[in-house]
Order: structure tokens, then sequence, then C-alpha cells
């Protein structure tokens, strides 16, 4: 039990410290007190230092199964193999909150000893709001939700993992994703501190674009990985459900990028200060959102596992992050005034500009269709869902335009672009669409907006290499390199830009990818009997075997299938559908056999004990490109961050 | 066992927090990066230039931003030179270099120097002690033979 006192008085010290720190590096930096700046940074290391041990002690329990603890009792079994075990950390809103704080902590250890000096100055009220986040979630976990809390006495066995999370999703996916929601203080913290002080120019933004970056890309592919967990366990036949906890984390994901675009307008032109501010202090309140959706079952939903009355803190807190950054805003609206006008519609600001509107015009609209079951209830009484039709309404125009500024926002130049240059950039790739789009049309795919947007990906795509090539043939014409050389240095000497284009690559790919499997997606429900084939959409399926036998976590029903296609084996496959006592409800395992053209889905039904199987086949085109397209992003992503370091840079503006 | 880890815990974080208040501020020097506005003025030169060779701009706006960059620069660095200028009147002439004047000729030395540059007399010779009239090195700051400060 000692890790449950010491696990449990990290945190209240832990608290105490936050609130000290917060205290004293607001004073510190008011009243220039350089060692009380010094002792406020070091609170918010010691903070980190604390969650690290709470954490550990929490991690200790699991491990050491530990039933007379309430958490552990909740979410580990003696049969959960160790590293569901150690998922089960984050099972919960307790420990959700605690792995929250601890990357909270961490991320702003680091921030706070990072000292430059530019940042000299912002350094003190990074601290603070570092401090202050970080005290809100401890006040949390010390008062309605510690996972620390005791049964009177060890029952000798857990209830267990829901069998829903035990999926390699569940390692992966939620640490990610939380990992992209806490990081996102950082940038918040620093367009606090620039309001504070009143230094709103382009050092906080150009000081922050790591951690922006980093938590985008967390964020990203957090999202991605749960759309896949989706995609493979849970048996809807599709990784996306416009579920509210899937939509809370794709709005900040938005608003996210809708920053990282704005920020660039003011690196490069002074502009759009207050969408900066507005948009980083946005993102991350929309991860606290997120967290807070998650967690208090304000709208039904799958993952809504539990409720509490911790919604209400929530949204206190989120009223005053906004409250605080509207006040600021408001003292500091002469520094924030733009000190340019934009020049030309035809301009990458400007582009920029409709890129950052888009982005988030989308993000409210999702936030609007997650919130309006839960207003709509609030007000009339009504109970409402908004259905997918909803969003695939708002969702195709706006997607479209944000797909096609994509490709038309890095072939303008700042400042002013001539309409006839412009035009001359956008031919190849209008020709190779039109080309692509009127091929597809002539081999009879249908309907046609798909083909439209198909052809638009290609106009985008093909933009983006233009690009790559037009780069490239420059610098071979300026320095005489040979061809990969020339390459090869070209996307070495400018992290930023390629990186950029490799993840615009990546969203179209990914665009493709929702197209094609929203669009063609095909669902055949068959009845068979083992030693039973069929042809289903061109698939030849061989009933081969069936299972049904009790294990200790569940009653198992299989069917195993041999597929084929013409002539060619495409291997087995095994799709299960399981009752698993501890939740006494039905869990489906899904089959799948996975192609770039398509993949092969089969969901088990329902299964007699004379094997008789009901099975739903379905084919999902082009999923694997979504799949593609985020390790293309991750990729993009991890370029555009990579450093260059000064000598090399010294070196470049040599050339 | 519990209890004496917590007030461990308790104590090692009070003392990490508040040794700051205590010890009083070391300064160290803060690592710095090349000042924001010269490296924005760079990439957007880098930025102008690729535009105009990948087609982005024609010769005449490629002109007009590169001169509107170089006059940009022209007027930082004649920012920077009145800053420097007014910086170096604020700030007092230098002290003049510690050493002394020959004893022969009067001409002035640098400490370290063993003979006068101008006339070659031994500068050791001159410095002996007041007190008791052994020879000292220059920069000693006591009598190695009778210790009375020179």
């Amino acid at each position: 039990m000692i890790a449950v006192t010491v696990g449990q008085w990290a945190l209240w010290i832990a608290l105490a410290i936050a609130v000290y720190g917060m205290i004293a590096s607001i004073l510190g930096a008011r009243q220039r007190v350089p060692e009380l700046v010094q002792s406020g940074r070091n609170a918010v290391i010691a903070v980190a230092a604390l969650a690290v041990v709470s954490s550990g002690c929490l991690l200790y329990l699991l491990l050491a199964r530990n039933f007379q603890v309430d958490y552990v009792y909740q979410h580990v079994s003696t049969y959960l193999s160790v590293p569901y075990v150690i998922s089960a950390f984050y099972a919960g809103q307790e420990g959700s909150l605690l792995l929250w704080l601890l990357f909270l902590a961490v991320a702003g250890a680091i921030a706070v000893s990072h000292r430059r000096d530019w940042n000299e100055d912002l350094l003190p009220y990074v601290g603070a709001v570092v401090s202050g986040v970080a005290a809100f979630f401890l006040f949390l976990l010390v008062t309605f939700s510690s996972p620390f809390k005791l049964l009177p006495a060890n029952p000798g066995q857990g209830i267990g993992l829901n069998p829903l999370l035990e999926n390699p999703g569940m390692i992966y996916h939620p640490p990610t994703l939380f990992i992209g929601y806490a990081v996102y203080t950082i940038p918040f913290a620093y367009a606090i501190a620039a309001l504070a002080t009143g230094r709103v120019g382009s050092g906080w933004v150009r000081g922050i674009r790591l951690w922006s970056l980093f938590a985008w890309l967390f964020l990203g592919i957090g999202i991605l990985l749960g759309a896949q967990w989706a995609y493979v366990e849970l048996g809807w036949g599709g990784y996306w459900a416009w579920d509210p906890v899937e939509n809370s984390s794709l709005i900040p994901w938005l608003v996210g990028t809708a920053f990282l675009h704005s920020v660039m307008v003011q690196e490069r032109r002074g502009m759009f200060k207050r969408w900066n501010v507005l948009l980083a202090t946005l993102t991350f309140a929309l991860c606290v959102f997120a967290t807070f959706v998650t967690r208090s079952g304000l709208i039904e939903s799958v993952h809504a596992f539990q409720r509490s009355p911790l919604g209400y803190y929530f949204l206190a807190f989120l009223f005053i992050v906004l409250a605080v950054t509207v006040a600021l805003g408001i003292w500091r609206r002469q520094e924030l005034a733009s000190k340019r006008e934009m020049e030309s519609f035809l301009s990458r600001e400007f582009s920029l500009l409709v890129t950052v509107l888009g982005m988030v015009g989308i993000g409210l609209a999702v936030l609007l269709g997650t919130l309006y079951p839960a207003l709509a209830q609030a007000l009339s009484g009504r109970d409402l869902s908004v259905g997918p039709a909803f969003y695939s309404r708002v969702f195709t125009p706006l997607g479209a335009a944000v797909i096609l500024i994509i490709a038309i926002c890095p072939l303008l130049a700042w400042g002013r672009s001539s309409p006839q240059r412009v035009l001359r950039a956008m031919l190849w790739p209008g020709v190779m669409a039109i080309v692509f789009g009127v091929a597809l049309a002539l081999a009879g795919i249908r309907p046609l907006y798909a083909v439209l947007g198909f052809a638009a990906c290609v106009f985008v795509f093909t933009s983006v290499l233009v690009e790559f090539g037009r780069g490239w043939f420059a610098r071979k014409r300026m320095t005489g390199e040979s061809y990969p050389v020339a390459f090869v240095r070209l996307v070495n000497k400018n992290h930023r830009r390629y990186g950029g284009y490799l993840v615009h690559l990546a969203i179209v790919i990914l665009a493709a990818g929702v197209i094609g499997s929203s669009v063609y997606k095909t669902s055949t429900t068959i009845s068979m009997r083992p030693g039973e084939s069929m042809q289903v959409q061109g698939y030849s399926l061989k009933y081969a075997e069936y299972a049904i036998q009790p294990t200790e976590a569940k009653q198992r029903f299989a069917v195993t299938l041999d597929v084929s296609k013409g002539n060619r084996s495409l291997g087995r496959l095994t799709a299960e559908k399981n009752f698993h006592w501890n939740i006494e409800q039905w869990v489906t395992e899904v089959a799948i056999r996975p192609g770039l053209v398509e993949d092969l889905y089969v969901i088990l039904s329902g299964l007699e004990t004379n094997g008789l199987a009901t099975l739903e086949v379905q084919t999902h085109p082009m999923v694997t490109w979504l799949w593609i397209g985020g390790g293309l992003l991750f990729v993009g992503t991890l370029w555009a961050m990579w450093p260059r370091s000064e000598k090399k840079r010294a070196a470049g503006r040599a050339e | 066992m519990g209890t004496v880890l917590v007030v461990l815990l308790t104590l090692a974080a009070a003392a990490f927090v508040a040794y700051p208040l205590v010890r009083g501020m070391r300064q160290r020097p803060i690592p710095s990066v090349p000042d924001l506005e010269t490296q924005m003025a760079y990439a957007d030169a880098e930025e102008i230039e690729l535009d105009f060779r990948t087609g982005k701009l024609d010769e005449a706006e490629y002109a007009a931003l590169t001169r509107k960059i170089a006059a940009a620069a022209d007027d930082e660095l004649e920012r920077r030179i009145q800053a420097m200028r007014k910086a170096r009147r604020h700030t007092a002439k230098p002290a003049p270099a510690a050493g002394g004047a020959c004893p022969r000729c009067g001409a002035p030395y640098d400490p370290g120097d063993r003979f006068c540059a101008k006339c070659g007399a031994s500068l050791a010779q001159a410095l002996v002690c007041a007190n008791c009239g052994a020879p000292y090195d220059p920069g000693d700051k006591f009598c190695v033979k009778c210790g009375k400060p020179l």
C-alpha cells in the first residue's frame, strides 16, 4: 500500500507546488525578481517529477494487480496480458486525467528549461500557464477523480478491461492523442505569454513552431490510429462514424491546421496576429473540450464509458481559458493590430486566409453537429441525433474547397501574383485532371461527383509534383549539379517547404481514400453451412471450419473461410463474434484481407451450433490509402520539423 | 514506511522549488540565437529567390521585391549603426591600460613588458618593494620577502 500513499500524496504535493508556481512566476515577472522566476520554473519541473512518481505508482499497482485499488479492480483482471495491463493505465477517467497531466507537465518542464534570449521575457508566463493548467488537472485528480481510491477489501479478481479496448489500437491510440492534446498547452501558454508581455510580434509564433507541429502530428496520427482501430475492431464496417468523441478529436486538429497556416503569414508578413492568438487558444480549448466530451458522457457515444460530474469543472475551466484570452486580447488590441494590408486577392496570404477560414469553418460545423443533440435536448427536451448525412452534406463542399486551395495556394507568391503566371502554373495539373477524369468517366466509373473528386485529387497531386519539379530544375539550372544531387540538396535546403508539400500529398491520398471508401462500399449478407462455397463481389469464399468454445474471458464463436479470387488463393480469414463474461455483451472481431484496391471485410453476424453461419461480406475500396496517407503525413511532418544546423544555414546563405 | 517516503518527497520538492530563493540567482548566460528579424529577412530573401527561379514571380516583380528587401536591410543597418554609435557615446572612455612609465625615459609600457619599447631599459628593475627593496614581478600584490602590500 506504499504505492497508494506515495502516489496519492505526490498529487497533493504537486497541486500545492503548481499553485505556488503559478503565483511565483507571475509575481516574479511583474516585480522583476529573477529568484522568484527561477523558483517558479523549478516548480514546473517539480510538478513534472511528481507526476512521474505518481504515474509510476499507478503503473506499479496495475502490474502488481492490486485489486484493492478501485481503479485496478475496474480495469484489470488476472488473465489480462501485460501490454493491456499497461494500457489499462488510461482505460478509465482517472488514469486518463493522470496521463494528460503527465504529458502536460513533462512538456511544460522541457518548455521552461529551453531558455533562449528571444523567450526570456515570455518564459515566466509560459511557466505560469503550464502550472495553472496542471493545477486544474491535479485538482480534479485529488478531489473527484483519484486513481488511488481503495476498496474496503481485496476482491481477489478484477472486472478487467472492456473487451472493445483489447486491441493493439488501445496501446497506441489514446497516448498518441493525449500527447497531442497535452502538448497543445505549450502554444497556448506562449500565446498568453505574448499577450501578457505585449510582445505579440513574430518571436513567439516562430519559437513555438516545433511545439505546434509536434502536437499537430501526434493529434493527426492519433486520430488515424483511432480510425484504424474502429475499422478493425468495432464491427461498424467503417473507420469513421461521426461519433461525438471522434469528432471532438478531429475539431482541434482542424483548428490546429488553421493555426499552422496562419502562423506562416505572421512570420512572413506580420499580419494575422489576432488570428494566431485566437487559434492557439481555440486549439487548446478544443483539446480540453475533447477530453471533457470523452469523459463526461455529455453526448451519447460508444466512447463515453462513464458519466461523471467532472463536466461542470471542465466547462468552468474552458470558460476561464477563453475569458482570460479575450480580456488580455482586448488589453493588447493596439499591439495586435496589423501593420500591413492585404495587397491582392491573388496572393499567398489571401489564399492562406481562405485556408484558415476553411479549416475553422469545417471545425465549427463539426462542433455544431456534435453539440446539436445535447443543445436540442437541453432546450427543447427532444432527443435528436445528427447522422452522417449532415456531415457528408457539410463536409463534401468544404472538403472539396480545401483540397482545391491546397493546389492553388503554393503556386501563389507572397504579396501578389499575376493571373497569367498562376494560370500557366495550373496548366499541367489541369490537363492531367481532365485527362484522368475523362478516362474514369469513359471507363464507366460513376457517380459523377466521385469522378470529379478523384479528378480534383489528381489536380492537387500533379500541382504538388510540379512544385517539386520546378524547384528541382531551377536548382539544377542555377547550380549545374547533377539531377539527383540537385534534388537532394533542394529538399534538404528547405525542410519546411518540402516537408509541407509532402504533407499536402498525404492529405490528397487521404482524400482519395475517403472518397473511394465512402462511395464504393458494398455489403452482402450470406448464409453458409460448413464446406459450402459462395461467390461474393468477385471473391470465392469456402467455409473451412467453425469453432464454438468457452474460454476464461469469453464464449468464442469463430468461422474460418478460405478466400480466393480467380485462381489466386488469398489465404484464410477468421471472423469472430464472442460473448464476454465481464461485460455480458457481444464483441465482434472482424476478419480483413487488406489490398491496395479494396479490402475484403467479413463480419460474423451469427453462428448456430450446427455450424450454420450468417456472414456480412463487405468490400471497402481504397481504405489502405488512408494508412499510406497517414504514413506520408508522418514522414512529411517530421521532415518539416527536422532542424537545420546553424552551420548549414550559414553555408546555405553563402551559396 | 509510506509516511516516511511522503515526507521525504515533500521535503525534496520544497527544497528544489525554494532553492533559488535561498541561494539567490547565479546568472547563467542564456544561449543566444541569431536575432529573429535577421533570420526572417534571410528566409524572405531565399523565398523570393526560389519563387523567381520557379517562375512564380516575373522579372519586374522580382526586381521590385528585391529592391524592397534591400532598402529594408539598408534601413536596418543604418538603425543598428546609429544604435551602436549612441551606445559608444554613452560609455565612458576606456581606462588607460595598467602598466606604468619607464623609469628612465618616461615612455608608457604595458603590463608584462620586460624592457622599455622606447629606450630599451630593463623594466624588471623598476619593480622593487618600497619597504625592503626586493624586486617583484609585475602583477604581484604583496612582497615575497617582507609581506608588505606593494
